[in-house]
C-alpha cells in the first residue's frame, strides 16, 4: 500500500517534471537522491565520482522527463536504470573496468546466504527474479548479478573467471533466455 | 572448441545484454543509438529493465552529501536563461526550455562542468522556412562565439523541394584538431541526430530535406568533435555561442 501510494507520487511528479515544471525535480531529488546515490556508488564504488555523476543523472532525468511512460515502466526503476547508466557510462569514462570488486561480490545477493535472497524477498517481482536466477547455473547467474551490480563487461568477465570470452558470451546468452522464460511463465 | 559451436548456437539478447551491462565501446554505443531510432528495441531493453528492477532493492539508499542539490538548481537557472535568450517570441508549451537546452542538460559526458568551448548554436524555428506560403524564405544568420568572433555564416533557404542550408566558416578557430560536426536538435528533448561532419575551412552545402526540419521549435547545433565526427554518436560539447537566423 504504502509502495503503491509511493509509485503514484513519482507518477505525479514525472507527469510535471514533463510539462516542465523545475519545482518538480526538487521535489524528485528529495524524494529519489538517497537511492540513486546509492545506485552511482555502487556502481562506481567511489565517492566524488558518484557525487559527480548524480548531478549529471538529475539533469538527464530533466532532460528525458518527456519520455518517461508510467505505462511501461515504473518510475523508481527508470530513474534508477539512467543512474545506472549514467554511472557505466562514467566507469568507462575513467576507464575502470567496473566495481574493482571480485565477481564473488555477487554473493552478496546471489548466494544462497540469508541476507542475499531476502533482500529480493521485499516484493512478488523479486522473489520471482530469484526463484528463476536460481534455475540458472550458479556461475552463470552470479555472473549476470555481478554485471548488472558492478558495470562489468564481458571482457571483464571473462579476464576474471579465467574463461574465454565465447565461453562466456555463451553461458550468459544461455542464462538470458532462460531467465527471460521463467520470468514469462 | 565446443565453446565457439556453442556460442554459435546461442542467439544474443542485446537489449538484455545492454540493459545489463555487459556491452562496452561500440557496441554500447551502438545499442543507445539503436534504442533511440528502434522502437522495438527501446521496449525490449525496457522489459529487461523491469525485469531486473528486483536487484535494485538490494542497494541500500545513501545521503548524498548537501552540496550536490545547489550545483543542479544551478544549473538549471543556468540552462533556463540561455534559453530564454534564444528564444524571446516562442510561446511557452510544455517544455519551457528548448530541445538543445535540455539536451545540453543531459551532462553525461560531465558538460556541465566543461569548458564552454566546443559548441556554437543557433536556434530557430527552422519550421518557418518550410511552412506553406513561405517557400521562397530565405533565411540566414551568423554564429558566433562568446567573444563575438563570428565562426560559421548560415543560409537556409527552399529549392524544388528540398531544404538547403549552407555553412560557410568565416573564422578559423583553434580547435584543436577538432572537426565541426552539425546536429538537428528534435524538439521535446529527444536526441540529436547528426546532419554530417562539416569543413572548417570551406562553405558547405546540406541537403536537409526528410530530416523533419520543418517541425517547429527543432534547433541546429555545431559541436566540435574529433577527426571523422563524434565517437558517441551525440554531440560531445557544451555550448557557447548562438545566433539567431533572420528572414533575408
Amino acid at each position: 500500500m504504502k509502495a503503491d501510494q509511493g509509485r503514484l507520487a513519482l507518477v505525479g511528479i514525472m507527469d510535471r517534471l514533463a510539462t516542465g515544471d523545475e519545482a518538480a525535480l526538487g521535489d524528485l531529488y528529495e524524494r529519489t537522491s538517497a537511492k540513486l546515490f546509492g545506485v552511482c556508488l555502487r556502481i562506481l564504488n567511489d565517492r566524488e565520482e558518484a557525487e559527480d555523476v548524480l548531478q549529471d543523472v538529475y539533469l538527464t532525468i530533466w532532460r528525458r522527463a518527456d519520455r518517461f511512460d508510467a505505462g511501461r515502466a515504473s518510475p523508481i526503476t527508470w530513474l534508477a536504470t539512467i543512474a545506472r547508466n549514467r554511472s557505466i557510462d562514467r566507469l568507462r569514462q575513467i576507464g575502470r573496468r567496473g566495481g574493482e570488486r571480485p565477481v564473488d561480490e555477487a554473493d552478496a545477493v546471489a548466494d544462497d546466504g540469508p541476507d542475499a535472497f531476502e533482500m529480493l524477498a521485499g516484493s512478488e517481482d523479486g522473489v520471482r527474479l530469484a526463484e528463476c536466477l536460481r534455475t540458472l547455473d550458479e556461475r552463470t547467474h552470479k555472473s549476470i548479478v555481478a554485471a548488472f551490480y558492478g558495470g562489468i563487461t564481458y571482457e571483464t568477465l571473462a579476464e576474471r573467471l579465467s574463461v574465454p570470452l565465447g565461453t562466456i558470451k555463451s553461458r550468459i546468452r544461455r542464462g538470458l533466455i532462460k531467465l527471460k522464460g521463467c520470468l514469462s511463465q | 572448441m565446443s565453446d565457439l559451436r556453442s556460442e554459435e548456437g546461442d542467439e544474443a539478447d542485446l537489449a538484455g545484454e545492454h540493459a545489463i551491462g555487459l556491452l562496452q565501446g561500440a557496441e554500447r554505443r551502438a545499442a543507445e543509438r539503436r534504442i533511440e531510432r528502434d522502437a522495438i528495441f527501446a521496449a525490449d531493453v525496457d522489459a529487461w529493465n523491469q525485469r531486473l528492477a528486483p536487484l535494485y532493492d538490494a542497494i541500500d539508499p545513501v545521503e548524498p552529501p548537501p552540496g550536490i542539490w545547489p550545483r543542479i538548481a544551478e544549473e538549471l537557472g543556468r540552462m533556463r536563461r540561455l534559453g530564454r535568450v534564444d528564444r524571446p517570441a516562442a510561446t511557452p508549451k510544455g517544455r519551457r526550455v528548448s530541445g538543445i537546452w535540455q539536451w545540453i542538460g543531459l551532462s553525461g559526458m560531465g558538460l556541465a562542468a566543461a569548458s564552454l568551448a566546443a559548441l556554437i548554436l543557433v536556434t530557430a524555428n527552422l519550421g518557418a522556412v518550410v511552412d506553406a506560403g513561405r517557400q521562397d524564405a530565405i533565411l540566414a544568420g551568423t554564429l558566433a562565439n562568446d567573444q563575438g568572433e563570428p565562426l560559421f555564416t548560415v543560409v537556409f533557404y527552399h529549392e524544388e523541394g528540398h531544404d538547403i542550408a549552407t555553412l560557410i566558416p568565416v573564422a578559423r578557430q583553434d580547435d584543436g584538431g577538432r572537426v565541426p560536426e552539425l546536429w538537428l536538435v528534435p524538439p521535446g528533448g529527444a536526441a540529436p541526430r547528426s546532419l554530417g561532419v562539416l569543413h572548417a575551412s570551406q562553405p558547405i552545402l546540406l541537403d536537409i530535406a526528410d530530416r523533419a526540419v520543418g517541425m517547429p521549435d527543432t534547433a541546429l547545433a555545431i559541436s566540435l568533435e574529433p577527426p571523422g565526427g563524434s565517437p558517441t554518436g551525440l554531440p560531445t560539447g557544451p555550448v557557447v555561442a548562438h545566433g539567431a537566423l533572420n528572414t533575408l
